[in-house]
């Protein structure tokens, strides 16, 4: 279990203008500037759940995840995760967690992934029974084979990630804190990635705490989404309902025949996009049935398909909105 | 769960393994590393010259080569570059997966770092006792308590290196 309440996490930072002249000042007068990273979040995720953790750059999400990890202590506000004070550190908590970076690597950079596999089995005391079998399960799950034995720095980063992966689960962490694993990935290996996470969370009755930009990750893994934006928290609950609040509108995407004028079109819906026969239109979810049947029969259509909005759009509406926000809060 | 001095003393074996796996992963790295740490011979090279035509304020050869070679190994024994693997670390944000293992980073930087040292003793030993035998000799000191003693106090100048730099 995971609580955070009123989290907040300031950095001071140093900053100058460019030049020479303002590098040697520096060195005897410096102005400093008080970023607020993350600013009074709060939030409680069960055993178990799986919860995306969302945000633009630079929104505080990987500060967040530090502050949870105890990589960094928080500026004010309780953290607690399966109990423990993250950043006390203590060896109990070390032993239930695990932090993927997608772009920070755990592995010896010159040896096979197998000798971080064993340093992991000491350093974490995973007794050797327990621990190969472990190992024979995530080399199942994530198809590791011949890789564990050829130097990290030889492995692409696909296979470099699946055996991030194993070496970060080898202790069998019961929260896990993925920071954009898929980053990089292509579409095949994002699958397996995320088909692995689902199958271990299940497994293992783990907490799963993912960050990504890939907004298919969240949609696959995540019934409850977290959003970040500037230090804050916009929105907590789950997927669907997001989705309806922002935007109740069905994507209802088609083929027909010969290309239809944009009068008629318009008759049915807003036109969301239209690439010469293929048409995507928002359509309210009370005129969908209707909708629906007059673009069967009446345009004879093919390839129907009735979706919910993009993820990303969502979002990037959010995002805007909460700016623009911020802006008028900010103004004199 | 084991008290944190219990595990970490049942994982030293396979730290120092990885530590001497490390050492070793690039060959030709390692060659280039013993040779650049050197310098003490082309400095000896360069006094046993001048003192090859009498004494220089009372060092003779011999006494220039005993004390340069000492120095060869006292440096071979007591060197190290945490703080550079440590900056190194912390810049690229490493670290912090050190951080997240249940023993205390300043014990697994200490592990790689004495694994090192047998392959650098493996180069400046039989070098130093070679020359030394054969040419020093009378310029050692042969008192047991002395000799027994020198173990020890590369020991404990290795430790004090490291703690600087880790400070």
């Amino acid at each position: 279990m995971i609580i955070a309440k009123n989290l907040k996490k300031h950095f001071k930072v140093h900053k100058r203008p460019p030049g020479f002249g303002a590098a040697v000042k520096s060195l005897f007068s410096r102005t400093y500037e008080t970023v607020k990273a993350v600013d009074g979040v709060s939030f409680t995720i069960e055993r178990g759940e799986r919860v995306g953790f969302l945000g633009p750059n630079g929104a505080g999400k990987t500060t967040t995840l530090k502050v949870l990890s105890g990589l960094l202590h928080p500026t004010s506000g309780e953290v607690t995760v399966e109990g423990f004070v993250p950043f006390e550190r203590s060896a109990e908590l070390l032993s239930k967690i695990t932090l993927v970076m997608g772009q920070k690597s755990q592995l010896i950079w010159d040896l096979p992934p197998s000798e971080t596999y064993a340093m992991n089995r000491a350093v974490f005391d995973v007794p050797q029974a327990q621990f190969d079998a472990t190992l024979r399960e995530l080399d199942e799950l994530l198809e590791l084979g011949p890789l564990v034995s050829k130097p990290t720095r030889q492995l692409s980063l696909g296979e470099r990630m699946k055996c991030e992966l194993a070496a970060a689960l080898l202790h069998q962490p019961t929260t896990l804190f993925l920071d954009e694993p898929t980053i990089g990935l292509d579409v095949a290996m994002q699958v397996a990635i995320r088909d692995f996470i689902r199958a271990y969370n299940l497994k293992h009755s783990a907490t799963v705490l993912l960050t990504s930009h890939y907004m298919d990750d969240v949609v696959a893994l995540c019934p409850r989404i977290i959003v970040i934006d500037r230090g804050t928290l916009i929105h907590d609950g789950d997927l669907k309902g997001l989705i309806k609040q922002m935007d109740p509108d069905k994507r209802v995407s088609f083929t027909t025949a010969s290309v239809i004028d944009d009068e008629t079109l318009a008759k049915l819906g807003h036109v969301h996009s239209k690439e010469g026969k293929r048409v995507t239109l928002k359509v309210s979810e009370s005129e969908l049935p209707s909708t629906v049947s007059y673009i069967l029969a009446t345009l004879k259509a093919s390839d129907l398909a009735i979706e919910d909005p993009p993820l990303e759009d969502i979002l990037r509406t959010m995002f805007g909105k909460h700016s623009a926000a911020a802006l008028e809060v900010e103004a004199p | 769960m084991r008290s944190a001095a219990s595990r970490t003393i049942r994982a030293l074996p396979t730290l120092l393994r990885v530590g001497v796996a490390e050492t070793v992963a690039y060959r030709a790295e390692f060659i280039v590393w013993i040779l650049t740490t050197t310098q003490p011979l082309i400095m000896m090279s360069l006094w046993t010259s001048v003192a090859a035509d009498g004494a220089y304020e009372g060092y003779t050869p011999n006494k220039f080569v005993a004390y340069y070679l000492a120095t060869l190994l006292v440096r071979q024994l007591t060197g190290n570059w945490v703080a550079w693997q440590m900056m190194e670390e912390i810049r690229l944000g490493t670290m912090a997966m050190r951080l997240l293992r249940p023993i205390h980073p300043f014990v697994t930087y200490t592990v790689s770092h004495l694994a090192a040292l047998p392959f650098r003793s493996v180069v400046a030993l039989p070098l130093v006792g070679i020359l030394l035998v054969t040419s020093s000799g009378d310029s050692i000191t042969h008192h047991p308590l002395q000799l027994a003693v020198m173990p020890l106090s590369i020991a404990m100048a290795w430790l004090i290196t490291f703690a600087i730099l880790c400070a």
